[in-house]
Order: structure tokens, then sequence, then C-alpha cells
């Protein structure tokens, strides 16, 4: 698929005698990035994966240049847009077809949230996210209002229903940066803010009112613990530890034999994200410089906490510090001030919607990043979206639209 | 200018080469001790404070007991008899080393037959695995 869009991105290049969209500083960067991924695998704990998922995430970037060295970033900010719509309405459709497939359960920590298409609930709020500030750039332009805002109802619906508090809170962030940006009055700023800020106040509501499914009822418990039970047998004298003491809820979790621990709570509080943060971070400090090797987050972090479950830390910063270490987070975020910087000059030109939507994804994209791994996964439903409106930015400086 | 800039991000990556390497090895090293002294805690493996066992799709463990606590002390091996993870649970703030994910990095070995000699001893099966 992604050979295929390479193949028609360069081909909508071509025919419109596109040039090389960065600015040479968002180019160096991110070929640099691309570089330190590629050689990571050198000292990588997998080689051949660091190599192939650097191999992955340069098509990633290659698809995003072409697309803006064809030189309509609004007709590919309306594509990637369309896109997200038609996921939003595919999950619906799952939902009408089958609910259970569309709404993950209740569990005891967990309320019901609804997942339409997505893998799992935060898969695909994480796109809407970095969709919605671009539909709120079309909001604020003069023609197209209604379509926009039939988008907007269409999109932030599944975020809000999804349960993603990362979603909405970064979807809300873009959005702001944009009204600040757009709208050159300070009242109308003001009032963009307030109605974002209210959305999101809102949203974040109807989030908090699910519930957790309850315990069972206590006159259940009594009657279980009324009925005979079978007599007490001898512990086995070896135990399989897994049965027990399971690897994936080591810490933070009782001691065996040692009663309950007082829980030690960080500034993150009682989220598990606090605790998984905390020793990926722990972990990252063992080869603090370059890491493990690009794409080997999930092979290198365990899960080993109590109050968490997933597969990566979920924060992409920590994850790439992982992978690449400091130097590798530096590269990265360096191609993230050189669009920002591309982003500001061109407020001041033509383009300034474009620049302006750009620059909000870059915000919701920050601010997803904190509690998502996915900028530097080629695999991500959000990654090409992502890079693809970030590579319009410094396009929008470069060339002016014929 | 652009030449040399090139030059430089070249020498740049040629140097990350030579750091990267140095710091798995230095990890390696670090966490092999951390290793090494669970390990003399454990004494032998067959000891008499072996408590249990685990068995993980690439790596199989034991576990020792200290006073009430059955599970303070847990050593991993892989199927070469590598020990790629040591944790010591003896107080709250577990002491973890570990190589798991890059277990050709350890060079502590044990005869890979004597944990499985210990696993059947201890009733394990390959199926009790996820």
């Amino acid at each position: 698929m992604l050979a295929l869009l390479i193949a028609v991105a360069a081909g909508w290049a071509w025919a419109r005698r596109g040039s090389w969209p960065l600015t040479p500083a968002a180019t160096g960067a991110a070929v640099f990035f691309l570089a330190v991924a590629l050689v990571s695998a050198a000292w990588s704990v997998d080689p051949r994966l660091s190599f192939e998922r650097a191999v992955a995430l340069g098509l990633v970037l290659v698809a995003a240049g072409l697309l803006a060295a064809a030189r309509a970033p609004e007709r590919v900010a309306t594509g990637l847009v369309a896109g997200a719509v038609l996921v939003a309405l595919a999950g619906l459709v799952v939902l009408a077809l089958d609910h259970r497939d569309a709404v993950s359960p209740a569990s005891r920590q967990v309320p019901a949230r609804y997942e339409g298409l997505g893998e799992n609930p935060n898969t695909v709020p994480l796109l809407l996210a970095l969709v919605l500030p671009m539909a709120v750039a079309g909001l604020l332009r003069s023609r197209g209002r209604m379509l926009t805002a039939a988008t907007i109802a269409v999109l932030l619906p599944s975020v809000v229903a999804s349960g993603s508090r990362g979603a909405l809170v970064s979807a809300a962030a873009g959005s702001v940066l944009v009204g600040l940006l757009v709208l050159r009055d300070l009242r109308a700023r003001a009032v963009a803010v307030a109605v974002v800020a209210a959305v999101a106040a809102v949203g974040a509501y109807v989030q908090s009112i699910p519930q957790p499914s309850a315990p069972p009822p206590a006159a259940a418990v009594r009657a279980r613990a009324a009925s005979p039970s079978p007599a007490p047998s001898t512990p086995p004298r070896y135990a399989n530890a897994d049965d027990l003491y399971p690897l994936e809820a080591d810490v933070g979790a009782p001691l065996p034999g040692g009663g309950q621990p007082g829980v030690r709570r960080s500034f993150f509080g009682s989220s598990g994200r606090g605790a998984a943060w905390e020793g990926a971070i722990h972990q990252a400090a063992q080869r603090p410089l370059l890491g493990f090797g690009f794409g080997t987050e999930e092979h290198v972090f365990v899960d080993r906490y109590y109050y968490f479950v997933g597969s990566r830390p979920e924060n992409a910063y920590i994850g790439l510090t992982l992978q690449l270490g400091l130097i590798g987070l530096v590269a990265f975020l360096g191609i993230l001030a050189a669009v920002g910087v591309a982003g500001a000059r061109a407020l001041a030109g033509p383009q300034r919607t474009v620049a302006a939507a750009g620059l909000g994804v870059l915000a919701a994209g920050l601010v997803m990043a904190v509690v998502q791994s996915y900028p530097y996964a080629a695999g991500n439903i959000a990654t090409l979206t992502l890079w693809s409106v970030l590579f319009l930015v410094p396009a929008a400086l470069r060339k002016r639209l014929p | 200018m652009a030449l040399a800039l090139v030059l430089v991000a070249l020498a740049a990556l040629g140097g990350f080469v030579a750091l990267g390497r140095w710091e798995r090895s230095r990890n390696a090293e670090n966490q092999m001790r951390g290793m090494e002294r669970v390990r003399a805690l454990v004494g032998p493996l067959d000891s008499p404070s072996l408590s249990g066992y685990r068995v993980e799709p690439g790596f199989d463990c034991l576990t020792y007991r200290r006073g009430a606590n059955e599970f303070a002390l847990e050593l991993c091996f892989d199927p070469a008899g590598r020990l790629i993870e040591a944790i010591d649970r003896r107080t709250t703030s577990r002491h973890i080393s570990s190589l798991r994910s890059d277990p050709t990095a350890s060079t502590i070995r044990v005869d890979p037959s004597e944990v499985e000699r210990l696993l059947r001893k201890m009733g394990a099966s390959r199926s009790a695995g996820p």
C-alpha cells in the first residue's frame, strides 16, 4: 500500500512539476534522524528489525514528502480529513452490525469504550485527534463551513465515545492553536479558545459518565462464602510462579507473603502509565545516549507493572529514548523544530491557513505523543497522516501555489 | 559548506556506531554484575530454598524462598543455559537485572540440562506456559 502511495504521489508531483518541498533545515534534520535510525542496526539488540523499521519509516517520510511536492496542500489536507471521516463512519457501520466488535466491554477497572473500526479504543481517536485541528482550520475559512462543521460532527463524537482523554486533550490543544493563528482579531481569538475549551469540557464530562462494571452483589458473595467448599488440600511443594505471581504484574504488586506494601504515589498518581514510564526511563538510562536500537521498543520494554497493561511505555518521547537514546530524541525533535520554524515563517505568507493547520496538527501530535508511542512507527494508523501534514508546512513556506 | 556538513554528519554517524556498541557492552556488564549478585545469593540451583518455577516462551525461571517470601529470588535462563534475568524481591523495591532483550550478551551460563532436570523435578511442563 505504501509503495502504491509513493508511486501515485510521485506521479502526481511529477505531473504538477513539483519541486522538493522541504526547507534545507527540515530535510537535513529528517535525513539525519533516518540515518541514525539506520545505523542503529550496528548496536541494536535486533539489528535486522532496526534496519527494517528504519527503512519503513523512511518510506513514510518519502511518501509524505512527495505529497507535499505536488504543491496542492489543501487537496492533500482535504484528502486526509476525508479519509478520517471514512474511518469514523466505518466505525459506526461496525457498531450497527456488531455491537461487540465496536465496543470494548466494561471491566472492574475500565468502563465500556467505543472502538469503532480500531484495534482498541485508543487506535482510531489517535488519527481523529490529529485531523480535528485541520477540520477546525477549514471551519475558520470563509467557504465550505457547513461541510466542515458536519465533518467535525462526525469526528468528535467518535473521540468522545472512545473515552480517550489523550485524544480529546490533543485535539483541543491543536484546535486552540489553529484558532489563535488563523484569526487575527483578539476578540475572535478569545471566542475561539472559549468554544474549544467548552466543547472539550463537555467531551470530558461525557467521557466520565460510563462507569466500570460493578462488583458482584454482596448477597451473591455471602451465598458463595456460605456454600460448602472442598476440603483444603496440602499446597504443592513447588509452585508455578506464573499462577501466583505473574511477571507482568510484578512491580507495584504486594511482595509474595509479605503483605500489601504502601503504594508510593508519583506525580502521575495512580495512572498505570506513571509506573511504566518510570520503569522505561530507568531502562533507557541503561543505554542513555544511543539506546537499544530503532524499532526495538516493544522488544526491549517489559511490562512488569501491576497497574499497567501494554506492550510499549505509551509515551513517544520515552519510547524513542529507549530506542535511540537522547541523541535520537534530539534528532527527532530537530525535525519538529525545523517544521515549527518553517510554519511560523509561513504564517506571514499567502498560505497562512495551511501553515496554521499544520502547526495545529504538530501541537496535537506533540501532546498525543505524551500518552501514545506512535510518530516513528510506520504501521501506526496516524503516522502517515502526521508526517503528510507536517511536511505541508515547510512546503507552504517554500512555494507559492500556482 | 554542504559538503562539510555531510562529512561532519558521516563522522558523527561513525562515532555513534562506536559509542552505541560501547554502551551495549557496558550495559551488558552492569546487568551481568547484578545477575551474578543474585546468582551468588541463591547458591546451588538445587538448593533447599527452591520454591517454584516459570515456563515462559523463550526462557525458564527458577524461584527461591527467603522467609515467608516464596519468590524472593528468581533466576531466568534461556534455552542455551544463559542467565538472562535475575530478580531480588527481598524488599519492596525490587532489584531487576535483565538481558532478556539481548540474551546473547550474557556470558553467565549454567548447564541447560540442570535447569531442565529441576523443572521436571518440580512437575513443570512446557504446556504450563502461556
